[in-house]
């Protein structure tokens, strides 16, 4: 059917949609006030407003935000703050020596046991940039963007194991069930590109998240908020190619049939799901050579496979840096990495300090770097945000599976103190938030709490937390919920 | 608790049509004073079963082990490896058994049901929320179970209805619908499968390893049409 037809049809729900009291209301108070009294409105239900036709159109938030749109780079099984970014010199003198009883007391650890050794940092660390940043010598090419970076070295949470803790970081609770941060942003501004979904997920490291999906749920928001998982081999999207003997051209014919038929049933029985339903089928269609086309790094010149140290084809996490940057291009509103593979207790060469740590290092240290790189070259980080973090810190404590010490170096988990950086819009490049206590072991100056950090990049985004609110089970439900959450303004430019 | 279900099931109110007029939009946009019929999306689930009965691929045994029915891959990678996702080859019966018997793991909802909105049970759900999506739409369109269904759906017109193409398609969409198309339905229906059969016919190439002949191939695509029709889709 003609799109102008469906379009000027869906405009004219909408204003039948609109009762005589708000019309009223918008007479009284004039032009001027409309903007004024959409927002009193909004504020009052804290609901964004969507098109009839496109939950995902764009709406304005609370205030102008200074972030377009996210990448989230979560690093999964929580890399060790001590060996990147949390220089702690009075470690290193601790180094061998039985952990004082006082940092035992109360505290409940995933493996350690009995009086474990402290552990000096595994990695030199050295000054970078004007800032003068920390930065270990496990990332020298993150490390030249050290003015670049605003970190919080006092992130902390209440979960000490993965999956609620992983949960904590994306949907603000430790249980399954709850919308993502990027299906509330997506929920509360929409996507700017019509042929793409807002909220995508990228995968590296050979797995899934433990808790799986639940980190992109839309919980209780509808469900077209939820992340789209990007694949690496097949569809890039779910479905998103025809079966056998559907070519783009038979596929065109049937649904011009399909959206007739539709329109048709839409004249009988009135429902306005109906016209919904065509515009989504037009979606799906244009979907189907967009996400093909965005989702590739085959046409990607030389030097940028160079810089991201990318190889077409394999599932990496350069390459899903490098998509990300090509997503965030398009307008992809919330682009979250996940890369599986951190969790370095020592028990295994693989998840040891000195083993495969080294290897994730080498593996996300290029491509980050060359993200940052690449979005600054094009003006993008102006409006962009780039965040890293795991889903809690690890001990100053070497781990002692079994109360007894291990062949390889490892650390356990330790909810006190974790370190989290951002970069791009909204943020104060090249310093560090919040002091962790002598050894790394807890925030000392100016915690951060998941739900301030939560407050924090939804108030980047031009939301106030205590807003952006949807009824579900008798509560006015939030990401940061019910509890005490505070912007962090030192972060925020 | 039965009582009460017959007596709603069994009035007037909930028996009458959705048919909304504009007099009815105007008094009542949301259909609070319930002055017509509700109109809703299927769950989930009932639009696979749906598929598979109006396909005539449904296998209607009752209870037993769970199924895994076909799944895209690179979906199932759940965290114990052992916890493996065989599907049943093409024909078996336990490739079709109703979607209640499907599976369930909450860390890898299957696909086809979180994206209609089946909740992903961490939660009571007294209410389920209805999303219109173009991910539902490619599922629809593009999914091995709704492929095979609209397979299904066109072996059934093809080889089980005697008559004139008109009347077979009239059946396919009966079957879906449980209504008699209208002629101007029945007009559009059947100048696809004269446009699409003309297509197959003059453009072998275009069935890309579809099976069967070109009329085969129009009458999948016209039941894969009728399958998606918003009157299919809604209750």
């Amino acid at each position: 059917m003609n799109p102008e037809t469906l379009l000027s049809e869906l405009s004219r729900q909408q204003i039948e949609a609109d009762t005589r009291r708000q019309f009223l209301k918008t007479c009284a108070t004039g032009m001027g006030g409309f903007f004024a009294a959409e927002q009193v409105a909004r504020a009052a239900t804290g609901m964004p407003q969507h098109t009839p036709d496109n939950p995902l159109s764009q709406v304005t938030t609370h205030h102008n935000p200074k972030v377009k749109r996210v990448i989230y780079l979560h690093m999964i099984g929580a890399p060790s703050q001590l060996e990147l970014f949390d220089y702690k010199p009075e470690l290193e003198k601790l180094d061998g020596k039985p952990c004082p009883q006082e940092f035992l007391e109360g505290k409940r650890f995933a493996f350690i046991q009995g009086t474990p050794n402290m552990m000096g940092p595994q990695a030199k660390f050295s000054q970078h940039g004007d800032s003068g940043t920390w930065i270990s010598e496990r990332l020298p090419h993150l490390a030249k963007h050290a003015d670049d970076l605003c970190f919080i070295k006092t992130m902390h949470t209440d979960q000490f194991n993965h999956g609620p803790a992983q949960l904590m970081v994306h949907t603000g609770h430790a249980q399954m069930g709850y919308p993502s941060f990027g299906s509330w942003v997506t929920w509360g501004m929409g996507t700017e590109n019509r042929d793409l979904p807002g909220y995508m997920v990228l995968l590296s490291g050979g797995r899934l998240p433990r808790v799986g999906k639940a980190l992109w749920s839309a919980g209780f928001l509808p469900s077209v908020y939820q992340g789209v998982q990007c694949r690496s081999t097949g569809d890039p999207v779910l479905n998103v190619s025809n079966p056998a003997g559907n070519s783009r051209e038979i596929r065109r014919t049937a649904l011009d049939a399909l959206n007739r038929l539709n329109q048709k049933t839409h004249e009988e029985f009135g429902d306005p799901e109906t016209l919904t339903r065509i515009a989504q089928y037009e979606m799906a269609f244009r979907m189907q050579t967009a996400v093909p086309e965005f989702m590739t790094i085959d046409d990607e010149p030389e030097h940028i496979h160079e810089m991201y140290g990318t190889e077409p084809g394999k599932e990496s996490f350069a390459n899903n840096c490098l998509l990300a940057r090509r997503l965030a291009e398009q307008g992809v509103r919330y682009i979250q990495l996940f890369d599986w593979g951190w969790d370095s207790h020592g028990a295994s060469k693989t998840e040891a300090l000195n083993g495969g740590f080294l290897d994730k290092c080498k593996q996300v240290d290029r491509p980050i770097s060359a993200l940052l790189t690449d979005l600054k070259q094009r003006g993008m980080l102006e409006d962009t945000l780039v965040v890293w973090s795991g889903e809690f810190g690890r001990t100053p404590m070497r781990e002692n599976r079994g109360g007894q010490e291990m062949a390889l170096k490892g650390r356990d988990h330790n909810p006190g103190a974790f370190t989290l950086w951002m970069a791009g819009a909204g943020v104060k490049p090249g310093i560090s938030y919040g002091e962790t206590d002598p050894i790394g072991y807890g925030a000392a100056l100016n915690p951060v709490s998941l739900y301030d950090f939560h407050a924090t990049l939804l108030h980047l985004l031009g939301f106030d937390h205590k807003h952006l609110a949807v009824p579900f089970q008798g509560l006015q439900q939030r990401l940061t919920g019910v509890n005490p959450a505070k912007v962090v303004d030192g972060v925020l430019a | 608790m039965k009582e009460i279900v017959r007596e709603i099931a069994l009035s007037a109110t909930y028996r009458q049509q959705s048919h909304a007029t504009e007099e009815l939009i105007e008094r009542d946009p949301t259909n609070r004073l319930l002055a017509r019929g509700p109109r809703s999306r299927l769950s989930a689930e009932t639009l696979r079963d749906q598929a598979l009965a109006v396909s005539g691929l449904l296998t209607e045994k009752l209870g037993g082990a769970p199924v895994h029915p076909p799944i895209p891959t690179g979906v199932w990678k759940p965290f114990q490896a052992g916890d493996k996702w065989e599907t049943p080859d093409t024909g078996q019966p336990d490739r079709y058994r109703r979607s209640l018997y499907t599976y369930t793991k909450r860390s890898i909802p299957y696909p086809t049901f979180a994206t209609f909105d089946a909740p992903s049970r961490e939660f009571c759900t007294p209410r389920r929320l209805v999303s219109n999506t173009p991910l539902q739409a490619l599922t629809m369109l593009n999914d091995e179970t709704f492929a095979e269904a609209a397979a299904g759906l066109a072996r059934r017109m093809k080889y089980l209805v005697e008559g004139t193409v008109a009347e077979r398609l009239a059946t396919g969409y009966r079957i879906a619908t449980a209504r008699e198309p209208d002629p101007d339905r029945l007009a559009e229906l059947v100048g696809l499968f004269d446009k699409l059969e003309a297509e197959y016919k003059s453009k072998p190439e275009l069935k890309q390893g579809m099976a069967g002949t070109p009329d085969g191939a129009a009458y999948t695509i016209v039941a894969q049409v009728i399958l998606n029709l918003d009157e299919v889709l809604t209750k």
